[in-house]
């Protein structure tokens, strides 16, 4: 029994089991004495195969290129393998082929979104109140004293400049008492 | 109607972005976290005496004021993982301990540190001291007698660059 070919569309729900009870019994009856039908739903089954491996094998290596190579590769067997079957197969190669072609886009808006993640996210050590502006260049800043406290101790901060453009800070303080000695002489 | 193949091609570089992005954050928490660092406790002598010969990369030490001291031995040297608003805490041989935090990044590749050296629970000597400092240059803290000499400390925050001494 051969009767009218169901529409893409309703061949895509079937496979996507989305179609009612009834309707269901109606195309996997068509489908079954229908070559061109049959072959449609066999290359659906063979997409949907190769999209899931391609995901597999992306979640153990990130590489879009393989992917999407299979994918396209894929895709281009369907449309020869159903080019004689004619309209049915054809609309759908198109589709998924339009389908794929965005594949990339969407692979690159999603590296340059993970690039603008890992650029502007905020050093987790940071303080929230550095408010000091960015510096590109970092060859002229060397190490310096921001704030010390000496206690009760006088003090003074020195800077060894070295010949080769090093810098040493150094904070001496005064120390009025040696401790663990085991005779302790004061007013050092 | 969205269809599973459909859904499918979507969800592939959703996917991937999550795992990348994961991978990205995961790579910056395993290296931007930890600074290595290293305090170097040192006994300065203006008796007559020996230099450590491990001391000789360490420039600064030949310098004023440290050019004063005839013998310089080395009575410690720790190795430090430097963690944000994280204290590490070292003992020093007179019985002070000194301690050291990351406080921030800087945006040129310093860190800012703050150290301190007291007694425990006491703010005898050193309250408070921040430096910004230069990956791989070392600054110091000296002027503590022990054992008729005086000690010097040596802080590097990062690893040895160029022109580090």
């Amino acid at each position: 029994m051969q009767g009218a070919h169901p529409s893409p569309e309703t061949l895509q729900r079937y496979f996507d089991a989305e179609l009612a009870a009834s309707e269901t019994a109606d195309v996997r009856t068509h489908v079954a004495s229908c070559g061109p039908c049959s072959a449609q739903l066999a290359s659906l089954k063979r997409l949907g195969a190769m999209l899931q491996m391609a995901t597999e094998d992306s979640a153990q290596a990130v590489n879009f290129d393989a992917m999407f190579a299979n994918i396209e590769r894929g895709i281009a067997t369907d449309r020869d393998a159903s080019a004689k079957p004619a309209p049915v197969v054809d609309l759908m190669s198109q589709r998924m082929r339009r389908l794929s072609n965005a594949g990339p886009a969407l692979g690159a808006l999603a590296l340059a979104a993970a690039v603008l993640l890992m650029v502007y996210r905020p050093d987790v050590s940071q303080s929230p109140s550095n408010e000091e502006p960015y510096e590109v260049s970092a060859s002229s800043a060397h190490s310096e004293v921001v704030e010390v406290d000496f206690g009760s101790n006088a003090g003074t901060v020195f800077d060894i400049s070295l010949s080769d453009g090093s810098s040493n800070p150094v904070v001496w303080i005064d120390d009025d008492e040696e401790q663990d000695e085991p005779e302790t002489e004061t007013g050092e | 109607m969205l269809s599973r193949t459909r859904q499918r091609v979507w969800l592939a570089p959703l996917c991937l972005v999550a795992m990348f992005s994961a991978a990205v954050a995961h790579a910056d928490v395993a290296t931007a976290n930890p600074i290595p660092g290293e305090v170097l406790v040192l006994l300065a002598s203006e008796n007559e005496g020996a230099i450590d010969p491990s001391l000789g990369k360490l420039r600064a030490l030949k310098h004023p004021p440290f050019n004063v001291f005839k013998s310089i031995k080395i009575m410690s040297r720790s190795a430090v993982q430097l963690v944000a608003d994280k204290a590490v805490e070292l003992d020093l041989p007179n019985g002070r301990k000194i301690h050291l935090t990351l406080l921030e990044r800087q945006p040129d590749g310093r860190t800012k540190v703050q150290v301190s050296i007291n007694r425990p629970y006491e703010k005898d000597y050193l309250p408070l001291l921040q430096v910004i400092a230069r990956s791989g240059e070392h600054f110091f803290v000296a002027g503590q007698k022990f054992e008729g000499g005086t000690l010097v400390i040596g802080v590097r925050v990062g690893e040895h660059q160029k022109h580090a001494p």
